[in-house]
């Protein structure tokens, strides 16, 4: 099949054509289905997700309950992993 | 919103003048209100056709939200007016690396006013590409590299690729599903002084 992007485009950025429509079938396929859990903190919430995504991943702390931890030790849980998982944020 | 993800830069006007900009959570509440109600108010619907003039937000978000790992986020120059959205879930398949996992980007879209399409001397410049820097991060945070997906229409073909998006074979709908490779993603992030 030819590829409209063979075809002459006209000059435009891009930046400002919206993207989506896609219906959900055609979509690529979720490969993990991501718990939350409703009123932990946006950090609890964010290391769950680390955890889910990165089961092979093994920190200090992280058998425990998330939802549970105090700000610090999160920070810290999220250093580890952070380290573990080689994410370097500025 | 994560956390993690800045909640403020600053965009260019039409004109060149630098705009401070926040990021935060869209609700339906605030796409009916201020998508929804909002951005096609003035703009008349004989001018040059927009793909995205009937999308109802409010809908889109309710409905996307439902999925575990979608996350809906604005951009605004001054709240609660809302210059752009966008919906994307964490957790996909990569297309490029079937064992990895990708962030996939499945709603974006800048209100009329920045668009130079329609306004090519006012509004902010950038604002698409602000919102999607903001999901490659996230991808990037969750330890997927920065993978993202997204469909481009004929049009935007090239400004994705010049963001450094890898074309895949996948063809949906009509239109060319890209990937951002982690090289690619990680790359983006340094230029925008996002990671070191």
């Amino acid at each position: 099949m030819k590829s409209e992007a063979t075809m002459p485009q006209p000059r435009d950025d891009g930046a400002d054509l919206p993207i989506g429509g896609i219906p959900r079938s055609a979509r690529p396929r979720a490969s993990v289905s991501l718990r939350q859990s409703p009123g932990a903190s946006a950090l609890a919430q964010h290391i769950e997700m680390l955890c889910q995504l990165h089961p092979h991943v093994v920190t200090s702390n992280r058998r425990q309950d998330v939802a549970a931890m105090d700000e610090a030790t999160l920070r810290l849980l999220l250093e580890d992993i952070n380290a573990a998982l080689g994410i370097r944020t500025t | 919103m994560n956390p993690l993800l800045r909640t403020q830069a600053t965009l260019k006007s039409a004109g060149g003048r630098a705009v401070p900009v926040t990021f935060g959570d869209l609700t339906p509440e605030l796409a009916r209100d201020h998508i929804d109600r909002a951005w096609w108010q003035s703009v008349p619907a004989s001018g040059t056709p927009q793909e995205d003039r009937d999308w109802n937000w409010e809908h889109l978000t309710r409905e996307e939200l439902q999925a575990p790992g979608t996350f809906a986020m604005f951009i605004s120059e001054t709240l609660p007016a809302i210059d752009g959205a966008m919906l994307y879930q964490i957790g996909v398949a990569s297309i490029l690396e079937p064992t990895a996992r990708a962030a996939y980007v499945a709603f974006v879209a800048v209100a009329p006013q920045n668009r130079r399409s329609l306004f090519p001397d006012r509004g902010l410049r950038g604002v698409g590409e602000e919102l999607l820097a903001q999901a490659v991060m996230h991808a990037y945070l969750l330890g997927l590299g920065g993978r993202t997906i997204l469909e481009s229409l004929p049009a935007a073909e090239g400004f994705y690729e010049r963001l450094g998006f890898t074309r895949t074979r996948q063809v949906v709908e009509r239109l060319a599903r890209f990937e951002l490779r982690p090289p690619e993603a990680l790359q983006l992030l340094r230029k925008r002084g996002l990671i070191p």
